[in-house]
């Protein structure tokens, strides 16, 4: 009865002529333009409106940055109403706070008890709606049942839904000829939603939703848009590393024509021992993209480079050095003991892997639009979540409440964690108020590299040791990190009798989530290690890992989004992976095949990958094969895309990604010098394939990358003998080739 | 003044003739289907034809584009129908977050006029378009499929 009882937070109504069901919230209440939502009561949240058309709109918060949420989302709500998934479509809505009790008055909004998920990122959003856009679908068409019911005089369970009617016979009912009488319906109980063995739409292979728009080259990006008598703004942001601006000189971008004001942006935060959200610099405001450019290009700035202006590769180098000597090491896990195992251990291997700054070079640069007047913000934003572009704002604005803003999140040029920062659009904002007009605030790509929230660049120092069998009896891994984020708990760890994870941390540039943070890393350097003890033992590496998870059996993983590992499913991965790539079989000679699994927010990975490297070094990618257990699979095509993509991300970071720094500054600002792969560098041959499973899911953006990095380097050891212990790969195989 | 169409209209231009042809595309003629990736033509985001052939308009000064015939994403379909390679991308769901893909079709369009029949080679060695999401297994098998498709047409 708890579950009907939590019913009494939903509002059903039939407005405008359609069937309703939502979760009331406040925060468009005021500030949202009435014109987009003037079928609806203004006061809506979460929604899913069933009109008399047969129309069905969801309104949610989720933005898409490429994963393929605005697909899955509406598959599932369409799964338990039992209409064609293509006539469900999404409104993108603001915010959804609800008013609650406590210091700020507003809380994230409910749905039958449980909150809305409103971002895209942590490979979450697929997991948090799952059941409930299922339940809001389930309790729409258990209204409309009941609803034919009545109006036929028979019985519910002589009635069935099919395809958006309701069946009796010969007799079908639209379900937008029942919208009226479904909001007044009283239900007798809580709809109970289908089981997996019922699914018709969910695990069927659905196209991009956004696909025509997207070939058609439609405005359905942050920086395609505009608002009414809009400026553009371009600002010159201090390049060193935590420096400001000390002084300037707009006199020539002011005569630059076209360029209206020239604006300081203050950092934000004021204190340089925190990481900035806003970094210090100058806003130049003209009437187009090119005149603010040229205006900032006319600006003469001098800056406060003293923070770090000793840092340079070889510097960081060396301060990786003193971590990894005596840095004050804490200990994140710790079982068994591993001092006296190493000692007694049959073989040893001592080893270290390096990765570098990764930047996340969104394919849209960072944007937001602007519009702050007396009373109301108008925001237009490429951003991860709708809360935070909020919740920042009223930091930087603390006159305006929350009906005082309207927060329009477009589809996303791509994320992969960066647009989860809110600065763009915040700059925007400084630049709308100083100058009372529409303000757009474009980053140039040397904009972006340079002042990222760079993937941490990092050093794993190793000890391991195998006893008279081959076993891993003992290892400590030891992961030094210029962020302070860790997953030494992460396979193999819970498979080793004796483990210490310890980890050393020291900020320098600054730091965010990219795609799998941490795991991202800890995937490359404990496959690699796992990779290097199955040689050292004289075993096969497949074989090894699928040993070690039958030995251990399941593990506990107190990871996010996940708290154990299932061995049955690493292993049935594994087995996917390479039986697609052909494990075993004869290879040409200078080919290899390299393996590696990780799970990456509660999503199980595996991949296998053949490369080929010649005499002199070249390599080439042959084949990926590509194998993912994320549970439940809502999209089996957008699932199998985001192995695809996921995997070749990690190969293009692997083989050229890599932020240098010189003199307190990064040096790696465009595509010429921070170089990511083109189709040239991807594999001509791919196998993606999702595990089938009922598992309640997990999302799909971030697990394969964690692999992919791993399986690729050990493939290049097994084909040429070269342990690739130091990312990028970049010219190492020419280099090692050569003597 | 400049004097050139775009999608078979005719515009003039009184601006400054420095300004790159993406940002009077995307500013000014507000066909915002050809993207900004890096402004130093390295990614192809920008990619539109210019006399028929690809080119990437952040690095082409408006003074460059007296007298040509412009096409941009929005003009790439013809009399209602998708563009071969338009037909390939969504039969293949090769976009991910999307942004680069006008700048992938565009150049894909003009890569199959010299490349009637590419290889994977051909492909390899001529499309060097950058897409952040790394659609690059079903960009490969869209490109063969459009390539097909054009054979068919003519």
């Amino acid at each position: 009865m708890e579950n009907f009882n939590r019913r009494r937070f939903l509002k059903v109504s039939a407005a405008a002529g359609a069937l309703v069901i939502s979760a009331p919230a406040i925060s468009f209440a005021q500030g949202m333009s009435k014109e987009r939502y003037r079928n609806l009561d203004t006061n809506l949240g979460f929604y899913l409106k069933i009109d008399g058309n047969n129309k069905i709109t969801i309104g949610y918060s989720v933005p898409d940055d490429g994963t393929g949420v605005s697909t899955a989302l509406p598959m599932l709500v369409a799964e338990e109403l039992d209409v064609d998934f293509k006539t469900v479509h999404v409104e993108k809505l603001p915010p959804l706070y609800k008013k609650a009790e406590g210091e700020n008055g507003y809380e994230d909004q409910t749905y039958k008890g449980q909150p809305i998920h409103q971002s895209t990122g942590g490979s979450q959003a697929i997991r948090r709606s799952y059941i409930m856009l299922r339940q809001a679908g389930a309790e729409a068409r258990a209204r409309l049942v009941m609803a034919a019911a009545q109006k036929l005089g028979v019985s519910e369970s002589d009635l069935s839904t099919e395809n958006g009617f309701v069946v009796h016979g010969s007799n079908r009912l639209s379900y937008g000829s029942l919208v009226d009488a479904a909001a007044k319906v009283t239900l007798n109980s809580e709809p109970k939603l289908k089981d997996y063995a019922d699914y018709k739409i969910i695990g069927t292979d659905q196209p991009q939703k956004a696909a025509l728009d997207i070939a058609l080259g439609k405005p359905i990006y942050c920086m395609d848009m505009e608002l009414p008598g809009m400026l553009n703004a371009v600002i010159a942001r201090c390049p060193y590393i935590d420096g400001v601006v000390k002084s300037y000189d707009d006199t020539k971008a002011l005569k630059v024509p076209g360029v209206r004001k020239v604006v300081r942006i203050h950092r934000i935060p004021e204190d340089r021992s925190q990481q900035k959200i806003i970094s210090d610099g100058v806003a130049v405001i003209a009437d187009n993209h090119w005149a603010a450019l040229k205006g900032r290009d006319a600006l003469e700035i001098e800056w406060d480079d003293s923070k770090w202006a000793h840092a340079d590769d070889a510097w960081l180098n060396s301060e990786f050095d003193r971590m990894v000597k005596n840095g004050k090491r804490e200990i994140k896990i710790e079982h068994g003991d591993f001092d006296a195992a190493y000692a007694k251990a049959d073989k040893k291997l001592e080893v270290a892997y390096e990765q570098p700054y990764w930047a996340h070079a969104t394919m849209e640069t960072p944007c937001g639009i602007a519009d702050v007047t007396k009373d109301k913000i108008t925001v237009i934003a490429g951003n991860q979540t709708a809360v935070r572009v909020m919740n920042d704002l009223m930091q930087v604005f603390p006159g305006y409440r929350h009906d005082q803003f309207d927060v329009t999140l477009m589809r996303l040029g791509s994320g992969f964690g960066r647009k989860f920062i809110v600065d763009a659009v915040t700059e925007a904002a400084l630049c709308s108020k100083a100058v009372g007009k529409p303000v757009k605030v474009i980053w140039t790509r040397e904009d972006d590299l340079e002042q990222d929230f760079y993937n941490p660049k990092g050093r794993h120092v190793f000890r391991g040791g195998l006893d008279k069998n081959g076993k891993i009896i003992a290892a400590n891994y030891l992961h030094c990190s210029t962020d302070n984020d860790f997953a030494t708990h992460a396979f193999p760890a819970h498979n080793i009798p004796n483990y210490r994870g310890e980890v050393v941390h020291k900020q320098v540039l600054p730091s965010g989530p990219w795609r799998g943070p941490t795991e991202n890393v800890a995937g490359y350097a404990m496959q690699s290690f796992v990779d290097e003890m199955a040689h050292l033992a004289g075993q096969d590496p497949l074989e090894y890992r699928i040993n070690m998870f039958r030995e251990t059996g399941d593990t506990p993983h107190p990871g996010f989004s996940s708290d154990f590992i299932r061995a049955d499913r690493f292993i049935n991965i594994l087995q996917i992976a390479a039986k697609n790539a052909g494990w075993g079989k004869k290879l040409p000679k200078g080919h290899g095949m390299g393996v590696a699994s990780f799970m990456t927010f509660g999503g199980y990975a595996a991949a296998v990958v053949e490369v080929k490297v010649d005499d002199d070094g070249t390599l080439t990618i042959i084949k990926a094969s590509g194998a993912c257990d994320p549970g439940v699979v809502i999209n089996p095509l957008g699932c199998k895309g985001q192995i695809e993509g996921g995997t070749l991300d990690g190969f293009s970071a692997a083989l050229g990604q890599e932020i240098k720094i010189d003199g307190g500054r990064v040096i790696t600002n465009n595509f010429d010098t921070y170089h990511m792969a083109r189709i040239a560098q991807a594999p001509t041959q791919f196998d993606a394939e999702v595990a089938k499973n009922n598992i309640e899911p997990r999302g799909m953006g971030e697990m394969a990358l964690p692999a992919a990095i791993p399986a690729l380097c050990n493939a290049i050891y097994a084909a040429c003998g070269v342990r690739i212990r130091k990312l990028p790969i970049a010219d190492q195989l020419k280099t090692a080739m050569r003597s | 003044m400049v004097k050139f169409t775009v999608n078979g209209i005719s515009h003039t231009f009184n601006g400054d003739e420095d300004m790159p042809l993406l940002w009077y595309l995307r500013d000014e003629a507000r066909l915002t289907g050809t993207k900004f990736g890096c402004g130093i033509a390295q990614c192809g985001a920008c990619t539109v034809h210019i006399g028929g052939m690809a080119q990437r308009s952040c690095s082409v000064p408006m003074a460059a584009v007296e007298g040509e015939n412009i096409i941009t994403i929005e003009g790439l379909e013809h009399s209602d129908r998708l563009h071969a390679v338009q037909r390939a991308w969504l039969e293949e769901d090769v976009a991910q977050c999307g942004f680069c893909q006008s700048g992938q079709i565009m150049a894909i369009a003009s890569f199959l006029k010299d490349f009637p029949n590419p290889s994977d080679k051909d492909i390899d060695e001529n499309h060097t378009n950058l897409c952040r999401c790394a659609t690059y297994v079903r960009m490969r098998a869209a490109i063969h499929k459009a390539a097909a498709y054009l054979q068919e047409e003519i």
